[in-house]
């Protein structure tokens, strides 16, 4: 896919020097990037590696410094979102930039719109929709609300903006972590149709399959600093992640404890229900196991482990611990019996952004730190300290608030909450979605470290190697149902998929 | 927390104390344009006026400032927006400051005696203007107000005359005020009085204000579809009953008759909507009251009551 | 481990010593600024009387934000609380004309005053926690019923009170023997009223688990909710305070003017929200505290009481203090960027 030539050919953009500061972190320092057309750019690094400064800054919503920013040799200012925008620079971001009660067209041509008179003129805003769409390959109903499309349409829908304006490079920060397998690669089809027309794609993404699936060259970044850019087919995984972290990670995945004996489970579900959710799930789970849960977006795993903890209501169906059934009409029955959730979207749902690492932590077990009315805010110190050591939370102080936390350290901090009053069976839904590969591996050890000291641990998740790796035995869910659940050592990625996507014999 | 929150607290008082700096300035040297000259120890009056957003008591305001400046006095106007609790909190402002005298058109007749105690306590003469106080407590030196039994009394003259002695009448009423219960008295006994045939079908409240008279009305005329004559306590109400019964088509069926005759209450009865009004007259009595005052500071004892005669108005003089 | 404890304690440590200075700094500027003021008003603002004053005028605001600091910090709006005066204020001024022992009226009207605001508060967050209506509805709703409620029982006019028990509430004054020491006749009592309040809410919004939870909640609902915490009772419970406190704030309201008004507490409430606001309390919940709010409704009375003292317009008022509250937020929000940026 790399062009030959390219080297000779002057890239679209090119960045020299930039550095941005913010009081206290340099957030980059001297870094050179630059941009061929036509091409697709990986660029990697850890959380806190200065990836979406450097996005910010080409989007044009902060400005760097000091250092250049050429287009097409030119340099140039980008003084504002709109100024990127006129260069030809696109971004799209994690969470959306749609107005979901707008219709596809209508997002699509959003700020443009063609009038006549005064008014917009429908018919022509849905034709240049469709020409856009069919640049792109893709179909989507142009008058449904966004609201109404799927987490993937809606990236299309992105992608069909970003196009409408004339990018010609467009950065894509993490864009398949909400997308199933299946997407990814529609995704992947789109790019390659972008490139073909001499849209260049920058490529962000945790994912090492998926970056040498589709890019042709990476750049990675290491502290705010410009490591280096080569061919993508000149390394392997091990190579980009040993630049990224600046040391070879032996193993991604810690040694599993061996098997516990299977006589008394800590946790059984008998045919739960939930509508549209999960049909008639059974498991046990036994003290000091790893129970992983695989199965495609949509399969019912995070259903399950809401349903198991409280966090929804399971119309039909029991759950037992230790052999004693649970009435669950929240989550504050599923704590109190020692079950606890460690929720897929921390942001939104584990944490309180607004308060610091102290209060989030305490929150679920306030009563073991009030007399007589009264929080005793000494003992919630000191209680915090020792477990922020234990789990290594990087933070200046725990009065630090969460919002201030990396990915990974937040994640801890969601950990913590359970550990406090030691919870017996832990929830994890995508342990480690969106956390760097450094603070990856400190999360697998923890829940190793769990499982030693007889916790149960059920861990659903979407990335395959993760749960291929962190499983004693793997179920696999498919349209709410567990079609199958493989002993240690008996799973593959290959046989995984094939339950999950119903293709097995 | 609390520490920015002083922080705030000490840069917006001093945004505040710039402001004022300013504004105090230009106000006093508007005021001490008196022969004896304010600054030269002419005497302070704080005025706390219900509502300074009506006409009326802009009329008021308007004379009470210009017989001021005869004698030299300096006079501050607030405003308590028909709250009887900012009211109070006005006059202990004023006590605060000192000033020589305090008039007040009571908020609410009742709730306005503390605020006078409060006065009496301090030592500082209180007058009332318009609207007296009906509290147990308090002692108030002078009420200077509109004859408002008699200006009742001119309303009913005025609707006599226009259903020609029968008739059915409904009264937009605000309860509450004094002032407003005397006009009402009158007009019920000179109705009696003068055309007993007139009945008086409805009394209804609309708390004085153009909008709620306009409900009040519509739904009046939906309920009593014979109705021949409305009298509005004041023009804000007769104009909101103006609104409805337009509407409804009936303007020149239905009389209407309002109260203080007001500029736009005197427009409404040029072109013929309203008959007539009562007419007040506001800047009498801000003048009385000031004259009050002045015969206070000076020894002699005003009346107890000093009432303003009312008169009528019925368009432009014919030419 | 026990490093990270320390290194907490030094970071508080850090902290207090940081707002010590500024502490410092801004009291000599409020005095400077004060004496500034007095000099313009010839002395009468910082008179022990005048500075009793503004006291005794912020105590139902103070009183009235202080519910509504609760209700805001969780993300809610309380916009009835102007019109439960009002309802509270005619049923007790009932309440004391209807029983004729004079001890026994007060301690009924105190009750009535108190459990009817509580119970409107009740109905205010019922739909809240149970449909998960917006609170701007069902208050918005609870204001135009509560308003009405008290026109029909009064009839549209006052109901005066004459038990001198229940003025002296509104009126009375404490310890004269140690006023007379700094020249006042006594404390009134309603600041002490006002202190008591705005102390116990403070303990409860800063020391209590509930005052936790109330601010968890407003911070990220979703999350609060699974850390086991009875999200539903919690918010009930910031409105069923906010309404008790609102018929407390009635109390004193009426024992001032002897006079149970229909018409009283118009606009209350977003004089309310106004001090809670400036107090530093966001809009959006989970930020916010009972001592900003009472600073806020300080503010709001101190400029009430200079500019009438200054012989300000009361047109000008209102427009000085629109300018206030939008300074005042606006500077907040600016120092909140600036800090977050360092």
């Amino acid at each position: 896919m790399t062009d030959a030539v390219a080297p000779a050919v002057t890239p679209y953009l090119a960045m020299h020097g930039v550095s941005k500061s913010y009081p206290g972190v340099q957030a980059l320092s001297g870094v050179d990037f630059d941009v061929r057309a036509g091409e697709v750019h990986a660029l990697v690094g850890e959380n806190g590696a200065g990836k979406s400064t450097l996005v910010k800054i080409l989007a044009g919503a902060i400005q760097a410094d000091s250092g250049e920013i050429d287009i097409e040799g030119k340099p140039v200012h980008l003084s504002s979102p709109k100024a990127a925008e006129e260069r030809g620079i696109a971004v799209i971001y994690q969470e959306f930039n749609l107005v979901p009660s707008l219709n596809v067209a209508e997002n699509v041509m959003l700020g443009r719109e063609p009038v006549k008179g005064l008014a917009v003129d429908r018919p022509a805003l849905r034709a240049q929709t469709l020409a856009v769409l069919e640049r792109l390959g893709v179909e989507l109903p142009i008058v449904a609300e966004v609201r109404t499309l799927a987490v993937a349409q809606q990236q299309m829908v992105e992608i069909a903006k970003a196009l409408s304006v004339n990018a010609r490079v467009i950065i894509m920060d993490e864009p398949s972590a909400a997308l199933t397998q299946d997407e990814v690669g529609r995704l992947f089809e789109i790019i390659r149709t972008l490139t073909k027309q001499g849209v260049a794609v920058v490529y962000i993404s945790h994912r090492m399959d998926e970056i040498f699936t589709i890019a042709d060259r990476i750049t990675v970044f290491r502290d705010g600093r410009y490591v280096e850019t080569g061919d993508a087919k000149n390394y392997t995984p091990d190579d980009i992640i040993r630049l990224m972290v600046g040391r070879t990670l032996d193993a991604h995945f810690p040694t599993l404890p061996p098997d516990p004996p299977r006589d008394k489970p800590q946790l059984s579900v008998r045919g739960a229900t939930s509508p549209g959710r999960i049909d008639d799930v059974s498991l046990d789970v036994y003290p000091g196991e790893i129970l992983g849960i695989a199965g495609l977006v949509g399969a019912g795993r995070t259903s399950l482990l809401r349903a198991i903890c409280g966090a929804d209501p399971l119309p039909k169906g029991e759950v037992r611990l230790e052999g004693s059934p649970l009435r669950l009409r929240g989550p504050h029955d599923a704590i109190a019996a020692g079950l606890a959730l460690v929720t897929e979207d921390r942001k939104s749902q584990g944490l309180v952004l607004g308060m610091s690492v102290r209060e989030n932590v305490t929150l679920p077990h306030l009563e073991l730190f009030t007399h007589n009315g009264r929080v005793d805010r000494r003992e919630e110190i000191s209680a915090v300290a020792k477990l922020a050591a234990e789990l290594r939370i990087r933070t200046p102080s725990i009065e630090q608030l969460a919002r201030n936390l990396s990915g990974g350290n937040q994640q801890k901090v969601v950990l913590a909450k359970w550990l406090l009053e030691k919870a017996k069976v832990i929830c994890f839904d995508e342990p480690t979605r969106g956390i760097d590969v450094g603070a990856k591996a400190e999360i697998y050890e923890l829940m190793v470290g769990l499982c030693r000291g007889g916790a149960s641990i059920i861990m659903a998740s979407s990335e395959l190697p993760e749960v291929l790796g962190m499983s004693m035995r793997l179920a696999v869910m498919r349209q709410g149902r567990i079609v199958h659940v493989f002993a240690r050592g008996e799973a593959t990625q290959e046989s995984v998929i094939r339950f999950a996507t119903g293709t097995a014999a | 927390m609390i520490p920015t929150a002083f922080r705030r607290f000490f840069i917006a008082v001093t945004l505040v104390g710039l402001t004022l700096s300013g504004t105090s300035c230009s106000q006093s040297q508007q005021q001490s344009g008196g022969p004896s000259g304010a600054a030269a120890g002419g005497k302070t009056i704080g005025v706390s006026i219900q509502d300074l957003q009506a006409q009326f008591y802009e009329d008021l305001e308007a004379g009470m400032k210009a017989e001021a400046v005869k004698y030299g006095y300096t006079v501050t106007f607030v405003d308590a927006n028909r709250d009887a609790a900012r009211q109070q909190s006005q006059v202990e402002d004023f006590i605060s400051k000192k000033v020589d005298a305090i008039v007040l058109t009571p908020a609410d007749s009742k709730a306005v005696g503390p605020a006078i105690v409060e006065a009496n306590q301090a030592n500082i003469p209180v007058f009332t203007a318009d609207i007296a106080s009906t509290a147990s407590h308090g002692t108030v030196i002078a009420h200077v107000a509109s004859d408002n039994i008699q200006g009742g009394r001119v309303a009913a003259d005025l609707m006599c005359k226009a259903l020609a002695g029968k008739g059915t009448v409904a009264i937009i009423d605000q309860p509450e005020v004094t002032s407003v219960q005397d006009r009402v008295k009158g007009f019920k006994l000179e109705v009696q009085a003068k055309c007993p045939a007139v009945q008086i079908v409805a009394d209804q409240d609309a708390g004085g204000d153009e909008g709620k008279a306009e409900s009040v009305t519509d739904n009046l005329l939906q309920r009593l579809p014979d109705l021949s004559g409305i009298f509005g306590i004041n023009d804000n109400s007769a104009l909101g009953a103006v609104a409805a019964v337009k509407a409804a088509s009936k303007i020149g069926k239905i009389k209407i008759v309002g109260y203080d005759a007001s500029p736009i209450g005197r427009k409404a009865i040029d072109s013929g909507e309203m008959i007539g009004d009562p007419q007040q007259h506001p800047d009498m009595i801000g003048q009385l009251t000031i004259d009050a005052i002045h015969d206070y500071f000076n020894g002699k004892t005003p009346k107890k009551v000093i009432p303003v005669a009312v008169g009528s108005y019925t368009g432009l003089p014919k030419p | 481990m026990a490093q990270a404890a320390a290194a907490a304690g030094d970071a508080l440590k850090r902290k207090g010593r940081a707002s010590l200075y500024r502490i410092v700094g801004i009291i000599v500027g409020l005095v400077v600024l004060l004496v500034a003021v007095n000099v313009a008003t010839h002395g009468d603002f910082l008179a022990p009387g005048n500075v009793l004053n503004i006291l005794r005028q912020i105590a139902v605001n103070a009183i009235l934000a202080t519910g509504q600091t609760f209700v805001i910090i969780t993300a809610g709006i309380d916009l009835s609380v102007g019109s439960l005066v009002a309802l509270t204020g005619v049923l007790m001024a009932g309440t004391l004309a209807g029983i004729h022992t004079p001890w026994l009226a007060v301690l009924v009207a105190i009750v009535v005053g108190i459990a009817v605001g509580g119970g409107a508060g009740a109905i205010n967050g019922t739909p809240v926690v149970k449909f998960g209506l917006p609170p701007f509805i069902t208050t918005l709703a609870m204001m135009l019923m509560a308003r009405g409620v008290a026109f029909m029982f009064t009839n549209g006019a006052p109901i005066e009170i004459d038990n001198a028990g229940f003025n002296d509430l509104g009126s009375g004054l404490l310890l004269p023997t140690l006023g007379r020491l700094v020249h006042i006749p006594g404390i009134p009592v309603p600041i002490v009223i006002m202190v008591a309040v705005v102390v116990a809410a403070s303990f409860v919004l800063g020391q209590t688990r509930f005052g936790r939870y109330v601010y968890a909640i407003g911070g990220n609902e979703e999350a609060a909710r699974l850390s086991g915490i009875a999200v539903g009772r919690v918010k009930l419970g910031v409105y069923i305070i906010s309404g008790a406190l609102a018929g407390l704030a009635s109390l004193l309201l009426a024992a001032r003017l002897n006079s149970g008004i229909p018409q009283s507490g118009l606009g209350y409430e977003l004089q309310s929200i106004a001090a809670v606001v400036v107090g530093g309390t966001s809009l959006m919940g989970g930020r916010g505290s009972i001592g900003g709010t009472f600073v806020g409704a300080l503010l709001i009375g101190v400029l009430y009481n200079v500019m009438n003292l200054l012989n300000v317009q009361s047109y000008a008022q209102e427009v000085v203090l629109g300018a206030v509250i939008l300074v005042a937020v606006l500077l907040d929000e600016l120092r909140k960027r600036y800090l977050a940026a360092r």
